[in-house]
Formats: C-alpha cells, structure tokens, sequence
C-alpha cells in the first residue's frame, strides 16, 4: 500500500473513488437534509479541485484558467444545496 | 506590394467597407423596430429593412472576397493580373448594380420592383437572401464569371500554389452555386430543397474554401512560416469541411417535406462539422506561435486569430447547439438561429474580410510596414469593441431563443403565441440594441483608423 | 520588420498551461454548453419542485456510480499517460491511453444498460420534465465521451507515430484536458441528476 500512495496520482485515485462512494453512502443512508446536500456538494468541490490540480495539472497554470475551471465547479454545485433549500 | 496590378483591390475593399457601415445601420434600424414595429413606418418597413440589411452584408463580403482575390492572386501566382482594367470596369458595373438594387429595395414597394423588373417573365424574387431583381442576379453572374475569368487567367499563366487553387475552387463553386437561385420551383418544398443549395452550400461549403485560403495568405506573410506546413493543415481543413459540409446540408432539410433519412443524415454529418473551424483555430495558433518573423503590423495578427477564434464560436459552438434534429424540432426559426446567423457570419466571413484589408490595406497605401501604432492602437480598440459586442448580441439573442421555446415550443398545450411571446421578451432586444450601438461605436472606430496617420510614419519611412 | 530570436514564446517562469489557446477555446465552449444546461435543469426545478425531489430515486444509482467511478479512473490513466510521456516513455504512453478508450467504452456500455433498465422501467425522455433534462444532460453528456473517445484515439495514434517527446506534447496535454473536462462536467451531473435532483 505504501508505494501505491506515495505516487500523488495514485493517492488522488484513492481519494476520489472514496469520496464516490462516500457521496452515495450518504445519499443511500437516509433521506436528504440540508446537512447531507451540503456534504455532498463539499465534496463535489473537493473532487473537482483535485481533479483540476493533481490531474490537469493546472497548479501552476495561467491563474485565470486555473480560477476558472474552480469557480465553474463551486458555482454550479452549490446552486445545488441552494435550490435544496429553496426549492 | 509586389505587383501592380493588385491595386486593384483598393476600391473593392473601400466600398465593401462602405456597404458594411449601411448594413449596421439597417440591423440598428431593425433594432428599434423588434422594440416598437411603428419605428420608421411607413418609409422603412421591417421586411425592407431585413433585406437591405442582410443583401447588404452578401454583397460587401463579396467585394471583400474580390478584393481579397485581386490583391493576393497576383503575389501568389508571382505574376500581374490578366486584366487590371477589366477588374476596374467590373467594379463600376457590380457598385451601380448594387446600389440601384437597394435603391430598388427602399423606393419602391417590393412588388411593384418585381413588376418593373420583368419578374414575371423569370420569376426568381422573393426568397431570403435572394430577393435581388432577375436582373440583378444576371448582372452578378456577368460579374462574377468575368471576375473568375480574370483572376483564373492568371492562376493559369502564373505559378500554382495550394493557396490560389483552393481559392479559385472556391470562388468556382461560389458563382457555380449562385445558378441555383434562378430555378425557382412552383412545389414548396423542392423551392426550399435548392435554395439551401445556394445558401448552405456557400456559406458552408465553398465559402469556406474561400475563408481557410485568404487566411492561410495572410498566415504565411505575418509569420514567414513554411509553407509547407500551412498548406498541409489546409489540405486537412478543405477535406473535413468538404465531407461534412455537403451532406450537412442536411440540417436544413428537416422539416420541408423531403424523407425522414435526412433527420440521420443531416444530425450525423452537419455535427462533424465543427471540426474544421475547430482544426483552423488550431492550426491559426499554432502557426503564429511557430512563428519566425514579427512584422510591424500586429493588428494583422489579431485579425487572423480572432477570426479563427469567432469562426468556430459562430459556426462551430452555435451552430452545433441547434444542429441536431431533436433540438432543432424546437430551435427552428427562433432567436437561437439569428443568434448562430449574426456570430457566424461575422465570426467568420465579415472577420476574415477585415483581417486581409488589415494587412493588405496599409501596402496598398503605400505603408509597407504596416499603419502607425497609433492607427493600429486604434484599430484594436475597435477589434475588441465589435468582437465583444457581437459575442453580446449572441448571448442576447441566445436567452431570447431559449425563453421563446420555452414559452411557444415547449407547452404541448396552452403554447403562447409568436407576437405575444415577442412582446414579452422585449427587454431583452432592448439588451440587443445597446450593444448594436457599442458595435456600431467599434464599427465607427475601426473606420477612423484609416484617417490616423501618425507621426511616427514619416520617421520609418 | 524584426526577426525574433527565440521561437517567438512568452515564457514566464514557472507556468505551464496545458494545452494550447485553441484547445481551451474549445473546451471553455463545451463547459459553457453545459452551464447552459445546468441553469436550464435548475430554473426548471425551481417551478417543478415535486418532479425533482422524486425524480432521482427512480433513477438507477449503481449505473450512475459505476460510471462516476470509471470517469475518475480514466481520468487517472490519461494523467499517466501524459505523466509517462514526460519522462519519456512512449509505449506505457500508449497502453495508458488505451486504457482510457477502454475506460470510455466501458462508460458507454454502461449507458447502453442504463437506458434499457431505463425502458424497464418506465422512463422515458417523455415521462416528466425531469427525466426530459436528465436525458439531455445525460445522452449530451454520453456524445461528449464519445469526442473523447475519438480525440483520445488521435492522441494515441500521434503517441505511436512518435509525434511527442519529453519537451514537446502539447496534443497530447489538450487532449488529456478535454477528457478532464469531461470527467469534472460528470462529477456535477453524477449528484445532480441521481441523488439530489
Ligand atoms: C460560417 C459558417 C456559417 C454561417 C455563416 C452560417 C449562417 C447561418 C444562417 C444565416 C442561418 C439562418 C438561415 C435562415 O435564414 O434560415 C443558419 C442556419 C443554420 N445553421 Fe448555420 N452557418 C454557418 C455554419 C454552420 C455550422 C457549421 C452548423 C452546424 C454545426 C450550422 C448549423 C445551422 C443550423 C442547424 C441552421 C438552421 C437553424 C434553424 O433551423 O432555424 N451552421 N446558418
Ligand atoms: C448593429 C448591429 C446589428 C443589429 C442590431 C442587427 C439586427 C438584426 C435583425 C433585427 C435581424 C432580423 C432578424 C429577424 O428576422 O427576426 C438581423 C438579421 C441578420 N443579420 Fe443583423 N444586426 C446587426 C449586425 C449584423 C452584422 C454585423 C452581421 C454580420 C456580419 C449581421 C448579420 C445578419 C444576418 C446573417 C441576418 C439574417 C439572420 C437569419 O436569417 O436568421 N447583422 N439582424
């Protein structure tokens, strides 16, 4: 296991498949609250932020790009626990 | 500039550029009357208007084609043109034609043009696009076959590049497929059939051909680039565009009465067709950045990529959102389609126009080296101000298209009607309008920069 | 007129943009597209409430987490091949971006079932607003893996062809970001469409 997660593309693996399968053991637990959503919607924008980090390698990108493609992945999962809410 | 005869060009591009500032008029005009219909009533109707405007930009882009063709068929084909003095005789002849047309259009009513005409004896009027008196459209077509004449003439005597055949192919198939619009069937649909053969195969076909050969002309000068290279992305470029542009045709034929195949035919085939404008901005910025020499004449360069760069938004991007058939069962005829049609036309025909008149314009006049900075810091004020501004218009009209389907397409019952849908966007046209007139301000900016001289010019010189 | 030095590249230090500006115009239109459809999915929730907090459970989340799964592994193979071809190492280049057509392969026989449980199901691009957009989203979504596939499959031929090296792969970095949009436009759509609504 130590070699496997010593490689940052390994690790980001194993991260984002557990945070996977953590979004729908929450989502098959029990039902929605406002709590849960926003766990969710947290960890959507964990994902999307290693994805966009260790993946794309975009660390050290043209910030503009970089802020981009995080305020997109922010923007639209929070409109998530907010339509929730108020839906 | 290497020949003389290329001066030829001039006129062509000062008049399209004249014909383009009265196009934009005409869209403003339209502007106000989207938001009150009684605006100008009753000297200029809206249908009056529509067609000024739209017959307008077909006939600049086509002095912008021709000049193009004058001015780059001589240095490519290392020779002087065949005729210089049948160029200037035809630019006479296609001006006069042009203006009497709109005249026609503006001063009297529509049908009694058609009657003074003679319409009845050929009857090819009244189709968008296409409303051109008979006669008009024969004077065109004497234009345009001694224009290829002319530059073909040339091409023959001179040496063949890839540039210039593709550029002849083009300019070929571009009067070959203008024939099309003196068949004017009585059956509705067979009507529809081949007036997309004029339409689509230009605009999305053989114009092509014409926009990747002026582009990579213009590449190769401001980036002293191989050749060889540019040529292979074009050759590319020509194939994918030719592939699925001609069947793509399909598109328009959904819902005109022909079989149901066209629904799989045209979606299959008109949603490759991105690819080419997708692989033109690949290669404009790929070339620029390989490039080896860094001409004066920036403002050239911006052009050429911002071109690319609008094309493939205009075509590629909006055109591929309403191109599939189940979308385009709601899209048809809305704002989404004016939306496509204003960014794509611009994007990339009336942009690559501006681009070849950005560098070819300055050598015309005498500035080798390109306008002064001045001129250019000007010229890309006003690049950004329209491309901006036109990128505004399609936003715009893209919301309007998508509240007018959801509001009469998409109810399967209690749909509301098309006026009463029109009159509950209107806020939005008002949106259309103002950015109309920040692209007419970028409009008139980019005029003023012919007049800048600039001080530094008579240092270089 | 001045003749450049160096091949005419602003290199700050430090940065490295993936890709080229012609790829970042194409993908920053795809994820526009599908902004659009995601503004289009909530206005339509937030007048039809009822359908979207029911629609969801109807719908199969094994085949939405399986594929969720297999984006992110794909994702994972395509960042190895990008990472094998900077240390130089052609062939693992070639067999990691195989291994992500496969991944992708796999996605749309996953879909395949999906919809046909779908069908057993009673669901159909008919039965509600909701499912109309899910299947929007979903099939748009699906054409996007699709270019994947094909833009992948260019990169893999160019890799085997020797087009790439250590220094210069910038097909190979466009591609892989296209296919990481696709994976990120996913990871919203995964919660959107099967859990949350
Ligand atoms: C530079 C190239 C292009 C230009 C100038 C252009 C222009 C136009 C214009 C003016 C129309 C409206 C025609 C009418 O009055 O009915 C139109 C319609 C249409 N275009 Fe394009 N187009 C271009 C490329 C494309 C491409 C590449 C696609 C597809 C990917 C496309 C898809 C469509 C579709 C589907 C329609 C029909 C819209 C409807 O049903 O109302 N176009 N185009
Ligand atoms: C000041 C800016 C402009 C305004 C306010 C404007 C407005 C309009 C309006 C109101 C229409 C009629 C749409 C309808 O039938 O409902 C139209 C059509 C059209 N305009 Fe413009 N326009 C402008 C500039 C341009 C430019 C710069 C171009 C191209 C280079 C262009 C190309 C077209 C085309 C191709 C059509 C026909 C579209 C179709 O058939 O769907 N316009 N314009």
């Amino acid at each position: 296991m130590r070699h496997l997660t010593q490689n940052s593309l390994n690790r980001t693996w194993l991260i984002l498949i557990g945070l996977t399968l953590l979004t729908t053991a929450i989502a098959e637990s029990s039902a929605l609250t406002t709590v849960s959503v926003t766990a969710i919607t947290l960890i959507v924008i964990v994902k999307g932020r290693l994805i966009i980090r260790e993946y794309m390698d975009m660390k050290s990108a043209n910030p503009v790009l970089y802020w981009a493609l995080i305020a997109y992945m922010v923007l639209f999962s929070t409109a998530m626990p907010l339509s929730f809410l108020f839906g | 500039m290497k020949y003389e005869s290329q001066k030829v060009a001039k006129p062509y591009f000062i008049f399209a550029l004249i014909l383009f500032a009265g196009q934009v008029l005409f869209g403003l005009i339209m502007g106000m009357q989207y938001i009150d219909g009684d605006t100008l009533f009753p000297y200029i109707p809206f249908n009056v208007a529509r067609m000024v405007h739209t017959n307008l930009l077909i006939v600049w882009l086509l002095f912008g084609f021709m000049g193009a063709a004058y001015y780059l068929i001589p240095e490519e084909s290392e020779t002087e043109l065949f005729c210089p003095k049948l160029a200037i005789v035809m630019f006479w002849v296609f001006a006069a034609a042009g203006v009497a047309t709109i005249l026609g259009y503006l001063l009297v009513p529509y049908a009694e043009l058609a009657r003074l005409t003679g319409n009845v004896i050929w009857p090819t009027m009244g189709r968008e696009f296409l409303e051109q008196p008979t006669i008009t459209k024969l004077g065109i077509v004497v234009v345009a076959l001694a224009f290829i004449f002319n530059i073909g003439m040339t091409v023959l005597k001179g040496r063949k590049t890839v540039i210039n055949l593709i550029l002849i192919t083009g300019l070929i198939g571009l009067a070959v497929f203008f024939l099309f619009s003196f068949y004017n069937p009585i059956n509705l649909a067979l009507d529809k059939f081949f007036w997309w053969w004029v339409v689509h195969l230009w605009v999305e076909g053989v114009w092509e051909l014409i926009l990747g050969a002026i582009l990579a002309f213009v590449l190769v000068k401001i980036t002293g680039v191989d050749r060889e290279y540019i040529e292979k992305w074009l050759y590319l470029i020509i194939a994918l565009t030719l592939i699925s542009g001609l069947v793509g045709m399909g598109h328009h034929y959904y819902w005109i009465g022909t079989p149901k195949y066209w629904l799989w035919l045209g979606s299959f085939f008109s949603a490759l067709e991105p690819i080419p404008f997708f692989m033109m901005m690949l290669y404009a910025f790929s070339v620029v950045k390989k490039r080896r020499i860094n001409p004066n004449n920036k403002i050239a360069t911006t052009w050429a990529l911002g071109t690319a760069t609008m094309a493939f938004l205009g075509a590629g991007v909006w055109g591929f959102i309403h191109t599939l058939a189940p979308v385009n069962y709601y899209t048809h005829g809305t704002q989404i389609t004016a939306a496509h049609g204003h960014l794509a036309f611009f994007g990339a025909y009336a942009m690559i126009v501006m681009t070849i008149i950005s560098y070819a314009m300055p050598i015309l006049r005498g500035r080798e080296e390109g306008n002064p900075p001045e001129a250019q810091k000007v010229e890309r004020i006003a690049f950004w101000l329209m491309c901006i501004s036109m990128i505004g218009i399609t936003l715009a009209l893209t919301a309007a298209g998508v509240w007018q389907v959801s509001l009469q397409r998409l109810p399967e019952t209690g749909a509301t009607g098309f006026i009463d849908t029109q009159t509950q966007i209107n806020p939005v046209y008002w949106i259309r309008l103002l950015l109309g007139l920040l692209f007419t301000a970028g409009l008139a900016a980019y005029l003023a920069s012919f007049f800048i001289s600039g001080r530094t010019e008579s240092r270089s010189a | 007129m001045t003749t450049l030095t160096n091949d005419g590249k602003k290199s700050l230090p430090h940065t490295h943009t993936p890709g080229n500006p012609a790829v970042w115009v194409f993908v920053l239109s795809e994820m526009s597209e599908f902004a659009f459809f995601f503004i289009v999915f909530l206005v339509v929730k937030l007048l039809h409430p009822e359908l979207f907090s029911t629609g969801p459970a109807q719908l199969n989340t094994l085949a939405g987490l399986a594929n969720t799964a297999l984006l992110i592994t794909s994702s994972w193979f395509v960042a190895n091949a990008v990472k094998a071809t900077k240390s130089g190492h052609r062939e693992k280049t070639i067999s990691w971006l195989a291994l992500t057509i496969a991944a992708g392969l796999l996605y749309c026989a996953i879909k395949y079932l999906e919809y046909r449980w779908n069908v057993d199901h009673g669901i159909t691009t008919r039965t509600n607003l909701f499912f109309s957009l899910y299947y929007y989203l979903a099939f748009n979504h699906l054409l996007h893996v699709l270019i994947g596939i094909c833009v992948i499959g260019w990169a893999l031929l160019q890799s085997w062809l020797g087009a790439y090296d250590a220094e210069d792969h910038e097909g190979l970095e466009g591609a892989a970001t296209y296919w990481h949009m696709i994976d990120l436009v996913w990871i919203l759509l995964f919660p959107l469409l099967y859990i949350v609504g």
